[in-house]
């Protein structure tokens, strides 16, 4: 079987937002409004020690084993696929955002009707990927997976920080770091089983 | 389908590792060729062509799709066939696209309006006819050397040679590239004046996968800025565990990846930089062999009369050393990358430092280690601890670490023209990273293939007085001859030298806006302006300019230009751009420039610092949306409105770049007549497909299939390259003798020709300059005064407004005040009652410019020091997107030059705050 | 090797805002009328009266609120996929399924048991558009076979109508529940407050209409006035449950009492004005009686008015705990328009 996921490695992010941009351009995002890309890179000051730092930090929708999105769509139009990718169906979502509500990782956002008429003008009337308005969010560029692509944002990650897998498979890159236990997904706690995952520094055995 | 992960481990890296051993260092990792499949979607296509957003080149691969009869860029990204920056590309490559679909765009000619004034963007539209024939007439009784030619972004990406050659062509013989003294020439200069190179898109690139230790001194531009070929490459370091350590006064992108960041005081780079030279000096941590063999530091020097440190030169101006074996003095080839031979061809082992009191024809003489070594005595970590705030056992702790690393790297750095003493701080960070012979080897700074192999056909055309120099000078030998081009004033009919030569002629040296060396700047041209110049008892005024693709208004000190453009003297005003940068509102007429992924190129390039050489071109990824000219072109139709015909032009490009004029003239009538548009530059291309794939023994048709289908070609890979060219180690650099210059003979020769024996700046051996920023005050700073500092974004191109395409826009946002916000710390803004978002003036204390500025509130600067992020504060209100957002950084840059090439001092003074 | 070190950000939302808590209210309110309505007049002798006031008054409810979510949706021609009943076999996790369903179900049986009480008003018959169009369609013969069945069968019917009510009521805080991120939501308390309250602001608009219109003081007046006072009795430990143990446990709970603890709407509004002032007037009431029917009505007004201000707050206070956020950034966030309470 497959199982997609991501492996964020912090050590080398370098804060560039390439990913945004690759990630818009590629799905035709709302870009004329910054609450609507599908993944964020966060600038962070951190406490380390007695240090204060600067770090990065990309986040999108973590694909997640449990996903509380799925459960409350009234009308199927989420769900996830058995290759692990929690998609939209636009033509299906009728927009009552609960899904949003429910995702504790911010991770969908609303096309709505004038998203869509400025798409037309923006993207191409005859190229629009979007023609119907509903709630958006990252399908880890489903259809660029089903050409042997990787997702916009991990092709052109400048710092090899998004990495892509396959956690079925045992010689996967991210399988192993996962396995060391040295990665960590966002807000477990809350039991949904994220699939995107944080390593502080990969180990150097495994590159 | 599979990822491919990078097959080699740490383990076999280690084992196959050593200088010299060929094919086995990658200079890259291996992630950034991943993408999948040659073909995209049976619907779209890909197209392939170069990245126009920064000097990193990055190798483009575009899909595009067919819907309903029209074509449209979909998706752009890197080339993975490209093994310099792979299917990777940053932010504002992504965003490309939105400048050919940008509804800002300029799309046709436009003229002003009449009644209007420049500075007011106010335009009519207007045919092609219309443009030229309103340059005609009032381009008129403009003397060719009352015009000014400004080559931007396109000229200083490929178009340099056929700029050079326009500019010979109309007899003009001003010539500004931007941003020269700002992005490459300030700093840069500095380093170059160790390894001879010079390349408008850096010369270097620095294998960091392959080093174990690197060092960056006031620089973000390479790593976090981003250069993605570099940050691609430092990635891979930092996957393999290499130690970084950042100098710098805020937490930038590269500081964020660092093991250990200091935050250095403002302006005292050049302080520790010394002091860490000195260290390693003192300590033996150098290169020995390499520097006694391809480095002027065994050379012998003596104070001479102006006592001021001098080569030891023999009456035929060779170098001498003392040779280990015999202990006598030898003379050298003035010209080799070795010091192995003599003169008279017998092996020579030079010492690196002379033994005490050592005399030779009744001179005391020291070798140039010697000296320099004397000129660093009072350069200790503790002085460099007081300037700096570094403690001095960091200072020594970072000297030993670098100099006992097996392959460290100082980063170069990019854009530097920050105080007077950057010039010098670069030169000592070239000395330290050459002290460890880190030229041209693995975990060191790797030249550019295609630069190279530039240098290398220059050694090869060395003798042939019949080498047209575009086609046949590279690095700084380029340089010298372009600036002694534009300097001479036999170099045209009409015997006028540059406005820049005559400026400097003619303005006092300690003049605040005299500089030596200012290549291709805008250094005088004020004076020209305003008519302060005479040449031959007659005025010389510049009258009229011409840029493309460049946006002083918004780059350079904002008064300087402001006065230029509205100066009554100036009678015309012509810009040729792709959006309507503000530079664009103060032109008389606008020529609509035709952008990257709309035109194929006029000729084939080098993959820029690729150190595999690769060729690669643009290929038009879908047909001119608008009727709009290729700077080519746009040349030639201005040879023929002021020669009266484009004959010149023809006769220029021949000549200097050695293109043969009979046989491009006709294929360009032939395409015109055909309809073709832009006939000139696809005549061009053609003739440069030839003859490419003539030296490369393939037909063009040939060359064509592989560029079109790879995007690019071939031709040598690094690790043979630098076996066999390796430079100084294989092949000279080019600089004056050949070897890399610790003393360097560029300086020399400023100082002679101008006399400058005791200025500091024009030093041939590392010496201090202070940088002050309170010039004549030692009073403690003001409880709303600050150190300013800046840096680059990476959403933003220098000077370029594609912070007008809304992806960029919206990421901006997104960081709110971060990017778009002035930098203060959060115990001084406590102090001041600032607040996140709060609005401040800044004012410039030494010139009381001043600009309006958002706070940010943040503990990654440092307490006495403030810090924007440059590139915001478009102020056309054209770019209706990235309109007034943040900050315009050079409203408060002041006018202020270092003397060797006159760069400015663009942060050497401190800043009050006030709540607006 | 390090941990990964996380910044923090404290966000609440504004996609929900007040169409949805309207609805949330009207929902509730609308549900609930229509479960009590019929329940008391199968088994409390409601009068004809009162139960059409209680059941018009529920479908219109249910309807303008149900209308306000459609507005509220992105794309509302796709609600069509949520009103087959089978929808809820597909996806029987989603509580909007559910809710839709039990909104559908009892507007319908709400309906069909009143059916033949509307056919003997005479102002029913006299409708303006209704009357002359519908008058034809009445007399039909379907329509009476149904009108007839309806008659017959008006207990199971009304036990339909009644228990989709109260499952409307319950889904109303189940769906809250479901979002698992805002500990003001994701506790077990939710569901039944949002109950209680429910059938708290059905009872007390009867009271409206019982005092004000129909000027009814009988036996259900008052056990609808004591069961009143048990619901907010009820409300109170549970809302008081939330605020002083559920939520100080977590950091989002934390965030969302400090909003709240802060909220002069909130203690003013609905503790002062929607639980505790009604819970004392109708202690009083029951107690040692009114003189007036005026404090009656006012004390049901503010119970109605609290219970649009519970749904109004609980939505505007839920707080996202996210590890991340931008430096000192407090504005745009992602996603979603959040407002970023602290940033860490």
């Amino acid at each position: 079987m497959t199982k997609y996921a991501m492996l964020i490695n912090l050590d080398t992010c370098v804060g560039c937002n390439a990913c945004m941009a690759a990630c818009a351009m590629e799905n035709q995002t709302p870009v004329w409004n910054p609450d609507k890309f599908r993944t964020y890179v966060y600038d962070e000051e951190i406490e380390v020690g007695d240090k204060i730092l600067r770090q990065f930090f990309p986040k999108l929708c973590n694909h997640c084993d449990n996903p509380p999105c799925v459960s409350v769509c009234p009308t199927g139009a989420t769900w996830k696929e058995a290759n692990g990718i929690v998609r939209v169906n636009p033509e299906v979502c009728m927009g009552c955002q609960a899904c949003a509500m429910a995702c504790p990782y911010d991770a969908r956002y609303a096309a709505d009707r004038q998203d869509i008429s400025q798409g037309e003008a923006y993207y191409g009337k005859n190229f629009l990927k979007r023609t119907v308005p509903s709630i958006d969010k990252c399908d880890f560029c489903y259809e660029r997976l089903q050409e042997g692509l990787q997702p916009a944002c991990v092709e052109t990650c400048v710092a090899h920080s998004r990495i892509f897998g396959d956690l079925d498979n045992p010689n996967d890159l991210i399988t192993r770091v996962v396995a060391t236990g040295k990665a960590q997904g966002l807000l477990t706690e809350l039991g949904t089983g994220p699939n995107v995952y944080y390593v502080h520094k990969i180990p150097e055995e495994l590159l | 389908m599979a990822w491919q992960f990078p097959k080699m481990t740490r383990r076999s890296f280690l084992k196959n590792t050593s200088l010299g051993a060929v094919g086995v260092t990658l200079y890259r990792p291996n992630w950034i060729q991943i993408a999948g499949p040659d073909h995209p979607d049976p619907e779209d296509h890909f197209a392939y062509s170069i990245c126009n957003y920064c000097s990193s080149f990055c190798s483009l691969r575009i899909t595009v799709a067919e819907r309903k009869g029209k074509s449209r860029i979909m998706k752009l990204g890197g080339n993975p066939n490209s093994t310099l920056n792979g299917d990777k590309i940053c932010a504002r490559g992504q965003s490309g696209l939105r400048q050919v679909y940008s509804a800002n765009r300029i799309k046709t000619p436009l003229i002003r309006v009449a009644g209007s004034k420049r500075g007011e963007m106010k335009f009519r539209s207007a045919t092609w006819e219309e443009a030229w024939d309103y340059i005609a007439r009032k381009s008129k009784n403009i003397k060719p050397w009352e015009w000014t030619v400004y080559g931007g972004w396109s000229t200083c990406s490929f178009y340099v040679p056929h700029t050079i050659a326009f500019t010979s062509a109309i007899q003009c013989p001003n010539l500004i590239t931007s941003p020269t003294q700002n992005c490459v020439f300030d700093g840069h200069l500095g380093t170059n004046s160790m390894t001879g190179n010079f390349v408008v898109h850096g010369e270097n690139i620095e294998d960091y996968e392959n080093s174990d230790y690197i060092l960056s001194i006031i620089g973000n531009a390479c790593i976090g800025g981003v250069s993605t070929c570099r940050a691609v490459r430092f990635a891979g370091a930092k996957e393999k565990g290499v130690k970084v350590v950042v100098l710098d006064p805020r937490a930038s992108e590269t500081a964020a990846k660092a093991d250990e960041w200091y935050a250095i005081k403002p302006g005292t780079d050049l302080d520790f930089t010394l002091a860490m030279l000195r260290e390693m000096m003192h300590q033996g941590w150098y290169d020995e062999d390499f520097l006694i063999s391809h480095s002027n530091l065994p050379f012998l020097v003596r104070k001479n009369a102006h006592n001021a440190w001098e080569l030891y030169l023999s009456a035929d101006k060779e170098p001498a050393v003392i040779d280990q074996h015999s202990g006598q003095v030898v003379f050298l080839p003035a010209f080799s990358n070795s010091n192995l031979r003599s003169i008279s061809g017998a092996a020579v082992k030079p010492q690196l430092r002379a033994p005490a009191n050592f005399q030779h024809g009744g001179k005391t003489l020291v070798t140039v280690f010697d000296a320099q070594y004397q000129e660093l005595e009072p350069y200790t970590p503790e002085w460099a601890a007081d300037n700096t705030g570094i403690a001095a056992g960091d200072i020594r702790k970072i000297a030993r670490e670098f100099g006992t690393a097996k392959s460290p790297i100082v980063i170069p750095g990019w854009s530097g023209a920050r105080y007077g003493n950057i010039q010098m701080l670069r030169r000592v960070q070239a000395m330290i990273q050459t002290l460890k012979g880190g030229l041209d080897v693995p975990g060191g700074w790797i030249f550019g293939g295609d630069y190279r192999e530039q240098v290398r056909n220059m050694w090869a055309q060395k003798d042939n007085p019949k080498a047209p120099p575009l086609a046949s000078l590279a690095g700084m030998p380029f340089v010298y001859w372009s600036a002694n081009a534009a300097a001479n004033p036999g170099t045209h009919n009409h015997g006028y030298p540059a406005w820049a030569a005559v400026h400097r002629d003619q303005t006092p040296k300690d003049s605040p806006d005299w500089a030596a060396f200012p290549f291709t700047t805008e250094v005088g041209l004020d004076s020209a302006i305003r008519g302060k110049l005479t040449w031959k008892g007659a005025p010389y005024l510049c009258k009229a300019i011409l840029l493309n693709g460049t946006n002083p208004m918004r780059d350079a000190p904002e008064g300087f230009w402001q006065e230029a453009f509205t100066h009554s003297n100036m009678e015309l005003v012509v810009v040729m751009d792709v959006m309507p940068a503000d530079t664009v509102a103060y032109a008389d007429v606008v020529l609509p420039e035709l952008t990257y992924l709309e035109r194929d190129e006029p000729a084939i390039y080098g993959n820029g610092v690729n150190p595999d050489n690769m060729l690669i071109t643009r290929y038009q990824a879908v047909p001119p949306a608008y009727d709009n000219v290729i700077l080519t072109d746009a040349f030639l139709k201005f040879t023929e409105i002021l020669t009266g015909s484009p004959e010149p032009y023809y006769q220029s490009v021949q000549n200097l770049m050695g293109i043969p004029a009979a046989r491009l003239k006709a294929l360009t009538e032939e395409k015109r007549a055909k309809g073709i548009k832009n006939p000139f530059t696809m005549a061009l291309r053609q003739m440069d497909f030839e003859a490419k794939a003539e030296g490369l023994g393939i037909t063009a048709q040939k060359l064509d299939v592989v560029l079109r289908e790879k995007g690019v070609y071939p031709v040598a890979k690094a690790e043979e390259l630098i076996a066999n060219y390796g430079m100084p180690r294989k092949m000279a650099l080019p600089t004056p003798s050949g070897r890399a210059e610790f003393y360097s003979n560029l300086y020399g020769q400023l100082r002679e020709q101008f006399g400058l024996w005791d200025s500091p700046y024009f030093s041939v051996l590392a010496t201090h300059i202070p940088a002050d920023c309170r010039p004549g005050s030692r009073a403690p700073m003001a409880d709303d005064e600050f150190y300013f500092t800046f840096g680059m974004v990476p959403v933003v191109s220098h000077c370029s407004p594609n912070n007008d395409f809304q992806p960029l826009v919206g990421i901006s946002k997104f960081r709110g005040e971060i990017y778009t916000g002035l930098w203060v710390h959060s115990a001084r803004a406590g102090k001041l009652g600032l607040k996140e978002g709060d609005k401040v003036w800044v004012t410039n204390q030494l010139t009381q410019q001043k600009a309006e500025a958002s706070v940010h509130v943040t503990r990654l600067v440092r307490e006495d020091t403030v810090f924007l992020y440059s590139g915001y504060g478009d102020q056309n209100p054209a770019l209706t997107h990235g309109y007034r957002m943040g900050t315009a950084l050079n409203k408060i840059t002041p006018n202020f030059i270092e003397p060797v090439s006159g760069g400015f001092r663009s942060q050497e003074f401190t800043v009050r705050l006030e709540r607006v | 090797m390090s941990a990964v070190h996380f910044a923090t950000t404290f966000a609440t939302q504004d996609r929900w805002g007040v169409l949805v808590a309207a609805y949330l209210f009207l929902g509730g309110l609308g549900a609930a009328l229509i479960a009590l309505s019929l329940f008391s007049h199968r088994y409390f002798q409601a009068g004809r009266a009162i139960t059409l006031w209680g059941t018009l008054s529920g479908e219109a409810f249910l309807g303008f609120g149900s209308a306000l979510l459609l507005v509220d949706l992105l794309h509302p021609v796709r609600v069509w996929e949520i009103l087959v009943p089978w929808n809820v076999l597909f996806l029987p996790w989603s509580w909007i399924a559910w809710g839709t369903q039990f909104i559908i179900w009892a507007m319908v049986f709400g309906l069909l048991y009143i059916w033949p009480l509307l056919l003997d008003e005479p102002w029913f018959r006299k409708l303006p558009l209704a009357g002359p169009w519908l008058g034809r369609w009445f007399d039909l013969p379907l329509i009476r076979l149904v009108g007839d069945w309806a008659g017959r069968l008006r207990t199971p019917i009304a036990w339909v109508a009644i228990l989709t009510g109260i499952g409307t009521a319950v889904y109303t805080g189940l769906l809250l529940r479901s979002f698992p991120a805002a500990a003001l939501w994701a506790n077990d308390l939710v569901p039944p407050l949002f109950t209680v309250s429910a059938f708290s602001t059905a009872l007390a608009y009867q009271l409206i209409v019982l005092y004000a219109v129909l000027h009814q003081h009988g036996v259900m007046t008052r056990w609808y006035e004591r069961l009143d006072l048990l619901l907010i009795a009820v409300e109170i430990v549970l809302i008081f449950s939330i605020l002083l143990v559920i939520l100080p446990g977590s950091r989002s709970g934390q965030a969302s009492l400090s909003i709240l603890w802060h909220s002069w709407g909130w203690i003013i509004g609905f503790l002062g004005i929607g639980l505790i002032l009604p819970f004392v007037m109708e202690s009083k009431g029951i107690l040692l009686g009114w003189q007036r029917s005026a404090p009656v009505i006012l004390t049901a007004c503010m119970v109605l008015f609290g219970g649009f201000l519970l749904r109004h707050y609980f939505l505007a206070c839920g707080v996202y705990v996210f590890p991340w956020g931008n430096a000192g950034h407090d504005g745009v966030l992602g996603a979603g328009i959040y407002h970023v309470l602290t940033t860490h």
